[in-house]
């Protein structure tokens, strides 16, 4: 299908390709190598500007196709919320020459020899990944490289998938951890898309037009929108001669939206909020807001996290969990594109003492606040993060999703980097970020509590917003 | 890939060695710098004394420490280099794994013998562990999937088989009374090499991971075998069964049936194969219709719940649900049930399936978890290392003669037991309603 179909497809507000006819149709498009590290090489296709990482991985003969769109839930406005993940969902129903009607769809091709194939849909992102035997990554290449311009969205198909999300949403609204999460994103974030669901609202999936879906596609789904990642058991001329042939023909966008984010005003004041779930064993969040996840005081924060909370050697493990105040403590350190959120939880013991667990948490961050933490304990967390970033890198479909989230974030090189980034942090940094970013006015507390538990009333008698 | 292509290459390189009291299997990977570890011992807890929930507490605290060091000398070790440990509860066998960097293997090896030797049993940390695993259950307790397979298992198993799970208050009083001594007395009656089974992956020489293997657990004696036979009998009789689950927007349904056959039975191949076609991938049937084709359902899959060698299982599909699908669900699912029990497989969509079902196998074995896991699983079921090797020929060897027999003789769709695991009052009279007209 040509461009002058998607046209016909429907879409209003049509974006304004680039030219590319002074290129002759059987030229070899060029790619230009832009830099290396890792073992990951980078190129940029000349014709469009899409971003090439490759990574020769050689254990298993199979190979990893993998494309990252600049697309996520925070480009989407009010009343869309979920779009992107509709668009994920209908990117499997078919493109202009490979779906189910003729036979050629992504399960009758790529299935069929035991390829793994799926989707993720986050904030900053989309991600479609293909895991195929080595001489399926041709096959695979064109399929991506079509749906990328052509997809098909029929009508039907949409309904059917409409309800299939549906399903897929309502899983995720009646789970306590993700209300949690989510109510905590939300008033964390009063303006900024980043407080929205990534799934989506019941209402906003059930309000999903062709049309509407068209223009979110034709707006992203361009390859200088997106990063083509291959890791797998065969060579880099191999591979760039796969990409060149199916994607090297198409044109790029001269006019890809600059998301346009809400400002997020600066908070300033303590925001709660108590989720009731019946039966539920009860958690403690508390979430600061983080810088994004290129700069450098997110690897601050994400040592201090690990100080804090993050495994058996940790300050809140000792205090909370051997205390017998909480069975489990954990940090998490968002790496955005925009600034996110640095998060300590907690899942509450028996005695369910949601303010005890906070003030725990808080006098610990008190702490390093005023006294910081010592090399020791840096050095310790340093190897523990180093260890853990070198022993998850388990085959191809762990090394992408590391460097997807990269990606994501603005710069594929901080998953090479990651490690000499944490050993820059000193001292002095952990206790700088946890000054600056980890103060009272910045701070978000979500309570889950169960309503008909014996502890309900305590829980929720702080000042907050009860849901 | 062919089929059989990575496997033959790696059956060449694969180690099978003996040890003391058990076996070793090890493969070089050209995998840079890490390797994985797993591995099993027999143990046979008898289920109507608790011994389950016993026998899992235990294993959480394996890894809290030995007699040498305590749990956090221990966790410095292991999180300093990042490598990891663990040790879990099967339901008789203990099954244990670590991931590291290959250089830290002996250091690995040496801590997981001392876990599993001469374990610390520390009462501070069996107070932790212990109000972990209850909070582990309480969370399985609200939770509509882990309710719907658990009340299944009590329709299908007597209270004496090991797949029978206790309602999670009767788990959680278990536990509650538990006491450390309880732990150290099972550990010392019936943790020991027992059928041991060890394998070892990655960037690594199998010979040397398999001497130091053999050095730190040579003298683990073998404990007294058990063998757990009476399994009791349950109720045959056909249910629909509800679970209420408060604050959940969604039902999960799990229906099923028990199974005859252990995975040594001439049929188990060709069942397995069967539940492939019907519900176990996404291009099965069950989602092609379910999901893809009528929009009903967001995760629909099939599965033989997990007959091994020395206990049957039970053949479950289990499905989730919106409140307003709810009826017309489970009758899609019911109907593409009978649909593939009435009728069978063509030799066309067999042979289709085959190899589907052989390069995704050989797409599993590309990360050292899989390619570990799935030599274990091979050798606790008495198929040895020339499992890898082997699968190709007996998915391939199936027929749809075969197949339909097998599946007529046992899947029997009028006999599936059903829970609804959901928040809704409403929706059940709903149904009931349904049924009745």
């Amino acid at each position: 299908m040509t461009m002058n179909a998607h046209i016909v497809n429907g879409a209003s507000g049509m974006p304004h390709a680039l030219d590319s006819e002074t290129r002759g149709a059987d030229a070899t498009p060029a790619f230009r190598h832009v830099r290396s590290g890792g073992g990951i090489e980078e190129y940029r296709l000349d014709a469009n500007g899409l971003r090439v990482l490759f990574m020769e991985a050689r254990a298993a003969p199979v190979a990893l196709l993998m494309l990252t769109y600049g697309v996520g839930s925070r480009h989407e406005g009010h009343g869309f919320h979920g779009a992107s993940h509709m668009l994920e969902h209908l990117m499997f129903k078919g493109s202009a020459r490979f779906n189910k009607q003729q036979g050629t769809s992504i399960f009758n091709l790529l299935h069929p020899v035991g390829a793994q194939t799926n989707a993720t849909t986050w904030l900053d992102r989309t991600n479609y990944f293909n895991l195929v035997p080595v001489s399926h990554l041709d096959v695979a290449a064109e399929i991506e490289a079509d749906r990328m311009r052509n997809i098909r969205i029929d009508p039907v198909d949409l309904e059917t998938e409409r309800t299939v999300v549906l399903n897929e949403h309502d899983q995720y609204a009646g789970d306590p951890l993700e209300k949690l999460n989510q109510a905590v994103w939300r008033i964390a974030f009063a303006k900024h898309p980043y407080g929205a669901p990534v799934i989506g609202t019941r209402e906003d999936i059930g309000a999903f037009t062709r049309d509407g879906l068209f223009e979110h596609y034709h707006r992203h789904y361009w390859p200088n929108n997106a990063t083509l990642t291959v890791i797998g058991d065969l060579g880099r001329e191999l591979t760039l001669d796969i990409v060149g042939r199916h994607f090297g023909r198409m044109s790029g966008f001269d006019s890809l939206p600059n998301a346009d984010d809400e400002f997020e005003p600066e908070q300033r004041g303590e925001r709660r909020i108590v989720v009731e779930q019946p039966g539920q064993a009860g958690w403690v969040m508390l979430a600061c807001k983080a810088p994004n996840g290129l700069s450098p005081d997110t690897d601050a924060l994400e040592l201090l996290g690990c100080i804090l909370a993050g495994g058996k050697l940790s300050r809140l493990y000792r205090q909370l969990v051997v205390g017998g105040l909480a069975t489990a403590v954990w940090p998490c350190m968002s790496r955005l594109a925009k600034p996110g959120l640095f998060q300590v939880q907690a899942l509450l013991g028996t005695d369910q003492d949601h303010q005890g667990v906070e003030r725990t948490i808080r006098d610990a961050i008190d702490t390093i606040r005023i006294h910081g933490v010592s090399q020791d304990e840096l050095d310790r967390a340093k190897g523990r993060a180093r260890g853990n970033l070198l022993t998850s890198r388990d085959g191809p479909v762990a090394v992408a999703m590391q460097l997807n989230e990269a990606i994501a974030a603005g710069d594929w090189m901080a998953y090479p980097m990651a490690i000499e980034r944490l050993d820059a942090v000193s001292v002095t940094d952990v206790q700088r970020v946890a000054r600056q970013y980890l103060i009272d006015d910045a701070l978000t507390v979500g309570y889950l509590v169960d309503p008909d538990g014996k502890h309900a009333a305590s829980a929720s008698s702080n000042p907050a917003s009860v849901q | 890939m062919k089929p059989g292509t990575g496997s033959r290459k790696m059956k060449e390189c694969i180690v099978d060695l003996p040890l003391e009291h058990g076996r070793f299997h090890g493969l070089h990977t050209a995998t840079p710098s890490l390797f994985a570890l797993t591995g099993s011992f027999r143990t046979a807890p008898v289920v109507q004394r608790g011994e389950l929930m016993l026998q899992q507490l235990v294993a959480m605290l394996m890894t809290c420490g030995s007699r040498r060091r305590d749990q956090f000398e221990m966790a410095d070790l292991l999180e300093s280099r990042g490598a990891s440990l663990s040790v879990e509860s099967e339901l008789h066998r203990v099954s244990f794994s670590a991931r590291a960097c290959s250089e830290d293997m002996p250091l690995v090896v040496d801590l997981l013998s001392e876990c599993l030797r001469e374990p610390r049993f520390d009462a501070t940390d069996f107070a932790t562990e212990r109000s972990r695993l209850i909070a582990e259950l309480q969370y399985r307790g609200a939770e509509p999937a882990a309710q719907a397979s658990d009340a299944l298992s009590r329709m299908l198993y007597s209270p004496r088989h090991p797949r029978h799970r206790a309602e999670f208050a009767d788990d959680v009083s278990v536990v509650e009374r538990l006491t450390v001594d309880d732990v150290r007395r099972y550990h010392h009656a019936h943790f020991g090499a027992n059928d041991l089974r060890v394998v070892a992956v990655g960037d690594i020489d199998p010979h040397a991971v398999a001497a130091e293997v053999d050095r730190r657990l040579a003298s683990w004696s073998p404990r007294a075998a058990r063998q757990v036979d009476d399994t009791g009998s349950s109720d045959e009789t056909v249910q629909v069964a509800w679970v209420q689950t408060a604050g959940r927007e969604n039902f999960e349904v799990a229906l099923g049936q028990r199974l005859t056959i252990r995975c040594d039975h001439p049929d188990y191949m060709a069942l397995w194969m069967a539940n492939h076609i019907l519900g176990a991938t996404f291009t099965s049937r069950l989602v092609s219709s379910v999901r893809e084709e009528q929009g009903l359902t967001y995760s629909i899959r099939s599965e033989l719940a997990r007959p091994d060698r020395d206990f049957d299982g039970h053949w479950q599909v289990a499905l989730s649900l919106s409140v307003d699908k709810l009826n017309a669900g489970l009758a899609a699912t019911r109907a593409e049930i009978d649909r593939f029990v009435d009728h069978g497989v063509t030799a066309q969509e067999l042979a289709a399936k085959q190899l589907e079902a052989i390069g995704a196998f050989h797409i599993g074995l590309a990360t050292l978890h899989g390619l570990s896991e799935t030599i274990l699983f091979g050798t606790e079921n008495g198929w040895g290392p020339d499992y890898i090797r082997e699968f190709a020929g007996k998915v391939g060897s199936v027929s749809a003669s075969q197949l339909n027999a097998v599946v007529a003789e046992h899947l029997r769709p009028a006999e599936l037991q059903t829970i609804i695991a959901g928040p809704f009052a409403d929706a059940q009279r709903e149904f009931n309603a349904c049924v009745a007209a």
